[in-house]
């Protein structure tokens, strides 16, 4: 990791992240991307086709003959991913090779040797090689060797396994760039999965991830935001602000830091003083907060010991999967269990009130009140996402 | 540690004034959001205001208790009781007297959590 900067010094108003980012422009954004359909269908083929994606973690399979699906509508494909006998994680298209049935039906599980198929029971074992077939005799001349299930190129990186569709794609170190370096101090080896929740919401993928990558938001939103996050840097005037702001390539950061006016009140002020914040093996470049948005859809972001993995899975242009893990150490005692339990309380309840303004906002810009809509500098991450699609799908293609 | 099911809700010794309070001891996160939104608000303001007090010493007993071997189920129950406390305090804290929770708490559906483990 680089060094931790100085924040520049938090004011009021001003432009220091457009400053320093200059390519980024000031100008509208469009609305496009956001609602179209025509925008998405280009969006699958262009772009979920063709770069590196997170799946899951380590923590999702641990054990070998552990296995796990992940839907990926925008590419119009299931991923199984497996644990091998030899300790490697391997992802397969969720198809059998007999008829080109699902081949798992669950959301997961655990198996011995063999994964096998609901409708004619071939069996695959953990590496994916076609291990045996009913009534084989009755086949013309299949050769096993040849029927294996269809692998596709699979990247683990500091327990974040990562698949893509494209067999040309580069390596995955190149695409993650300088965040690979960016997050060597980050202990994610020592981290403990504690919760994993599922959302749907009547929303455009995009729309929920800019939704979390921003700042401004936070003393407006709702009543637990405006509570649990004035722990974060504010401005006398009561705005919460960041303290980081870069570019990794495709990728970004944003954190913050502590608000020394904030004070524990009710629950927060007996149990927050008993086991303060720590930083959970990860030192954070913001102070307390810092949100790493992977492009296109994962987000790593950490506060105190909580590390929180977010994917926004698109399953229509107006439609989203929320996937949402709670990492911390692993917890030793029951104490450390309730405070892994009291920090995922306050997540959900902040969750819980992103949630309809996602579906709102959708509603909103769905309704092409104008071709643009406008963002500050505190919403700068947002800007870089939206550039960055825009390099796989230009908003011109389908603006009237 | 898994806890599908508790066959007792029993709590441990020194506890026992919060015993009355067991209907909140319920190991299923989905199972206590639906009992966080149905109750009234009055309830569910009573039920925070008599654990509060209790919060601090209920987290020093938990303290002592380590998770590499099998939790007691009072421990258990207590540890249960106290993540319900966790859990209601916002809503009491920040949306009472107008509601318990944000309204979309019901739609945040829980596939893992450390008490229970994957639930498929």
């Amino acid at each position: 990791m680089t060094a931790i900067q100085d924040p520049p010094e938090i004011q009021e108003s001003s432009h220091r992240w457009s400053e320093r980012y200059p390519e980024l422009g000031k100008e509208p954004l469009s609305v496009e991307p956001l609602v179209n359909e025509k925008y998405y269908e280009l969006e699958k083929e262009r772009m979920w086709r063709k770069v590196w994606l997170n799946v899951g973690t380590v923590h999702h399979c641990p054990k070998p003959g552990d296995y796990f699906v992940q839907p990926i509508k925008a590419c119009n494909a299931e991923v199984l991913v497996m644990h091998g006998k030899d300790g490697k994680v391997r992802a397969f298209h969720n198809v059998c090779t007999h008829r080109g049935n699902k081949l798992i039906w669950d959301d997961r599980g655990s198996t011995k040797n063999y994964v096998s198929c609901s409708f004619h029971g071939w069996a695959f074992d953990l590496e994916g090689k076609l291990k045996s077939v009913l009534d084989e005799g009755s086949f013309y001349d299949i050769d096993r060797s040849c029927l294996g299930l269809t692998e596709l190129k699979t990247q683990v990186w500091r327990g974040f396994i990562f698949v893509t569709f494209n067999p040309d794609v580069e390596p995955l170190e190149d695409y993650l760039g300088p965040l690979v370096a960016e997050m060597e101090d980050r202990n994610f080896e020592g981290l403990h999965l504690n919760f994993r929740y599922e959302i749907r919401e009547d929303t455009n993928w995009k729309i929920a991830a800019d939704a979390q990558n921003e700042m401004y938001h936070v003393p407006v939103l709702g009543p637990v935001h405006s509570g649990i996050g004035f722990l974060y840097t504010h401005t006398p005037n009561g705005l919460a602000k960041t303290t980081v702001f870069e570019r990794f390539g495709k990728h970004t950061l944003w954190g913050t830091g502590f608000n020394p006016e904030y004070v524990d009140k009710g629950l927060n002020a007996v149990l927050i003083p008993k086991a303060p914040l720590g930083d959970g093996g990860m030192p954070k470049r913001g102070g307390v907060f810092d949100y790493y948005h992977l492009f296109p859809n994962t987000v790593i972001a950490m506060l105190g010991d909580v590390t929180l993995v977010y994917n926004f899975w698109p399953e229509a242009v107006d439609h989203t999967v929320w996937k949402i893990d709670a990492y911390s150490p692993k917890p030793k005692t029951a104490a450390d269990l309730l405070m892994a339990h009291f920090w995922r309380g306050k997540l959900r309840d902040i969750i819980s009130e992103d949630i309809a303004g996602h579906e709102a906002q959708h509603v909103g810009l769905a309704s092409r009140f104008r071709p643009t809509f406008v963002v500050q500098d505190e919403e700068i991450a947002i800007r870089a996402f939206h550039k960055t699609m825009y390099t796989y799908v230009d908003p011109k293609e389908v603006e009237a | 540690m898994s806890a599908k099911a508790l066959s007792s809700k029993k709590l441990p010794a020194g506890f026992g004034e919060l015993q009355v309070w067991e209907n909140w001891i319920e190991p299923d996160e989905m199972k206590r959001a639906e009992r966080q939104v149905s109750v009234s608000v009055g309830d569910l303001g009573d039920f925070y205001r008599a654990l509060l007090p209790h919060a601090g010493d209920i987290y020093d007993y938990l303290a002592e208790v380590p998770l590499d071997q099998d939790m007691k189920e009072e421990d258990l129950s207590l540890l249960l009781l106290a993540v319900a406390l966790a859990e209601v305090a916002d809503g009491v804290e920040f949306y009472a007297p107008a509601a318990n929770a944000p309204e979309a708490l019901p739609r945040m559906v829980p596939l893992h959590d450390s008490v229970l483990g994957w639930r498929h």
